[in-house]
C-alpha cells in the first residue's frame, strides 16, 4: 500500500511543478473574467441609477466602471505577455491570447456605454421613457446573463471539460436575446425620434449599440471556448 | 571504401533533412523547444537508436546468398540520388522503400537470387502496417480521450508538453533504429567496416535534421488532415512503435507511410474526419513511383557498371 502511494506521488510530484505555471496562468484568466463580470454588474446597477439614482451616484459608478475596466486592461496586458513568453500552452496560445483580449473587449465595451450614460441629457423625455421601459432594465440584465454564462463556459473548460460546449452555446443565446432586445429598444429609440432633440436620439441609440458590444464580446469569447474544445482540450 | 562512407553519410543527412519537422514541427513549430534544443534530443536519440538497435537491420536477407557489396553500394548511390532529387523537389519519399528497391534491383541485374519469400514479407509489411497503425491509433486515440475525460486544462497541457517531449525522442530513436540503421547495414555490406561510422551516420542525420525544412509531417498533419495535439501526438506514437517493432525483423519500413495510417486512424475516430483525398493520392503515387525508379535506376546503373 506505502510503495502504490509512493508509486502515485513519484508520478503526480513531477507532473504539478510541470502545471505549476498553467495553473496559475488559468487562475488568472478567471481572475480577468470576474473582473470583466464586475465592470458589467456595475454597468447595470448605472442603468438602474439613470432611471432613479442621484448624479452622484451615477458618476460614481462610472467611475468605478472606468476603474474596473482599467484592471482588466492591465490584466490582460500581463497573461498576455505571460503566454507569450512562456513555453506553456504552446497548442492555444493563439486561442488565449484571443479569449484574453475578447473578456478585456466585455470591460471595454461596458466601459464607453457608461461614459454615454453619464453623458445623457437626464432631463430629456425621450432619455426618461427609454429608461422606463421594461426592455432596458431586461436588456441590461441580459448583458450581465451573458457575460455571467460565459464563465460557467470558462470555468467548466478550465476545470472540468465536459459541458463546456452546452454552456457556450448558453453564452450565444443570450446574445441572440439581447439582440432582439436591442432591436425593440432601437424601433422605440426611433418610433418618434422627430419629436425629440436629434442629439438625444443619436446618443441613447449610441449607448443601445455600444451596451450590445458586451453581449457580442461575451459570444465572440465563447467561441473561443468552442475552438479550444473543439482542438482536444475538452 | 571512402566513397561508401561519403555516400552514406550523405544519404544520412539528406534522410535527415526529408525527416527535420518532426523537430522543426513538433517542437520548434509551437515553441516548446528553441531550435538547438529540438535538434539536440532528436540528435541524441538517434545516436541512441543506431547503437542500441542498429545491428538488427540486414538488407542481405533480401537474397538468398551471399550478400552483395556491389548491390549495396548502388543501392545507397541511387537512394542519395533520388532522395535529394525530391527532397529539392519537396516531393514526399520513402528510404526504406527507395533503398529496398534499389538493393534488389541491383542484385538482380547482378544475377544474384532475390529471396522471394523475404521480399514478400518486406511488401507485405509496407502495405499492412500502415493500415495496422490505422486500427491501432484509433483505439489508443480513444483510451487517450477516455483517460483525458474530465482533466483540467492545465494538465492537459502539461500532459500534451511531456508527451511531445517523449513522442519526438521515441519517434526519432525508432526511425534511426530503422532507417539510418539500414544505411549503416548497406554501407556494411559495400564495405565501410568503421567503428565510427554508427556515430557519423547518427550525427549526419542530426545535421540533416538541423537543416531548416519543411518535411513530410507539416504535409500530414496540415495538408491532408486536420489533428487536434493529441490526435497528432497518438498517431506518431504508434507509427514509431510500428516501425520499432519491425526493426525486430529486420524489416525496413517507412515512418512517413506508417504516420499517415496514424493520422487517418486518428483523424477517423470523429465523426467530421477532415481528409483531403488528392493529398492522399498524391503521397501514395509518389512512394509508389519512387520507389519504382530506384529499382529501374539501380537496375540500369548496375548493368552499366
Amino acid at each position: 500500500m506505502v510503495v502504490v502511494c509512493l508509486g502515485v506521488w513519484a508520478v503526480r510530484w513531477p507532473f504539478s511543478l510541470l502545471k505549476r505555471r498553467e495553473e496559475e496562468l488559468v487562475e488568472r484568466l478567471l481572475k480577468q473574467w470576474e473582473m470583466s463580470a464586475e465592470t458589467v454588474r456595475r454597468f447595470k446597477e448605472l442603468c438602474s441609477a439613470v432611471r432613479g439614482g442621484s448624479h452622484e451616484e451615477v458618476d460614481k459608478l462610472c467611475g468605478e466602471v472606468d476603474r474596473l475596466e482599467t484592471e482588466v486592461d492591465e490584466a490582460r496586458r500581463r497573461i498576455a505577455e505571460d503566454i507569450c513568453a512562456g513555453s506553456f500552452f504552446a497548442y492555444l496560445r493563439d486561442d488565449l491570447l484571443n479569449l484574453v483580449e475578447k473578456l478585456d473587449s466585455i470591460a471595454d465595451s461596458a466601459k464607453v456605454a457608461a461614459k454615454i450614460l453619464r453623458d445623457l441629457p437626464r432631463e430629456s423625455a425621450l432619455v426618461k421613457k427609454i429608461f422606463n421601459e421594461q426592455e432596458m432594465e431586461r436588456y441590461a440584465q441580459l448583458c450581465l446573463d451573458s457575460v455571467s454564462a460565459l464563465g460557467d463556459a470558462l470555468v467548466e473548460l478550465v476545470r472540468h471539460g465536459s459541458g463546456a460546449v452546452k454552456l457556450a452555446h448558453k453564452v450565444e443565446e443570450y446574445e441572440e436575446a439581447a439582440d432582439a432586445m436591442k432591436e425593440a429598444l432601437l424601433r422605440k429609440i426611433l418610433q418618434d425620434a422627430e419629436s425629440h432633440p436629434i442629439l438625444d436620439v443619436i446618443q441613447l441609440k449610441d449607448f443601445v449599440n455600444q451596451a450590445d458590444n458586451i453581449c457580442d464580446a461575451a459570444e465572440d469569447a465563447s467561441d473561443v471556448i468552442l475552438q479550444i474544445v473543439a482542438k482536444g482540450y475538452s | 571504401m571512402l566513397e561508401v562512407v561519403l555516400v552514406s553519410i550523405a544519404l544520412a543527412l539528406v534522410f535527415g533533412w526529408n525527416n527535420s519537422s518532426i523537430a522543426v514541427g513538433a517542437l520548434t513549430g509551437v515553441r516548446l523547444l528553441t531550435y538547438r534544443r529540438a535538434s539536440l534530443l532528436v540528435a541524441s536519440a538517434m545516436l541512441l537508436g543506431v547503437v542500441a538497435e542498429g545491428w538488427k537491420m540486414k538488407p542481405s536477407l533480401l537474397l538468398s546468398g551471399a550478400p552483395s557489396g556491389e548491390a549495396a553500394a548502388t543501392a545507397l548511390a541511387v537512394s542519395t540520388a533520388l532522395m535529394l532529387g525530391a527532397n529539392i523537389a519537396a516531393i514526399p519519399v520513402s528510404l526504406s522503400n527507395i533503398a529496398t528497391a534499389a538493393y534488389v534491383g541491383a542484385a538482380y541485374s547482378a544475377g544474384q537470387q532475390i529471396s522471394i519469400d523475404f521480399l514478400t514479407r518486406v511488401i507485405v509489411a509496407w502495405v499492412a502496417a500502415p493500415l495496422i497503425v490505422l486500427a491501432a491509433t484509433s483505439l489508443l486515440y480513444g483510451a487517450v480521450r477516455r483517460l483525458a475525460r474530465n482533466v483540467s486544462l492545465a494538465t492537459m497541457d502539461a500532459f500534451n508538453r511531456l508527451s511531445v517531449y517523449a513522442v519526438v525522442f521515441y519517434v526519432s530513436y525508432a526511425l534511426a533504429a530503422n532507417n539510418v540503421s539500414f544505411i549503416l547495414a548497406l554501407a556494411r555490406e559495400a564495405g565501410a567496416y568503421s567503428g565510427l561510422l554508427p556515430l557519423a551516420l547518427a550525427l549526419a542525420c542530426s545535421l540533416g535534421v538541423m537543416l531548416v525544412g519543411r518535411g513530410i509531417m507539416g504535409v500530414m498533419a496540415e495538408s491532408l488532415v486536420i489533428l487536434s495535439p493529441q490526435k497528432l501526438l497518438t498517431g506518431l506514437f504508434t507509427a514509431a512503435t510500428m516501425l520499432w517493432l519491425f526493426t525486430q525483423l529486420s524489416i525496413p519500413v517507412a515512418l512517413t507511410q506508417n504516420m499517415l495510417g496514424g493520422f487517418l486512424g486518428a483523424a477517423l475516430t470523429t465523426r467530421i474526419a477532415l481528409v483531403k483525398a488528392a493529398t492522399l493520392r498524391k503521397l501514395i503515387a509518389s512512394w509508389t513511383l519512387t520507389t519504382l525508379a530506384g529499382l529501374a535506376l539501380a537496375y540500369a546503373y548496375a548493368l552499366l557498371l
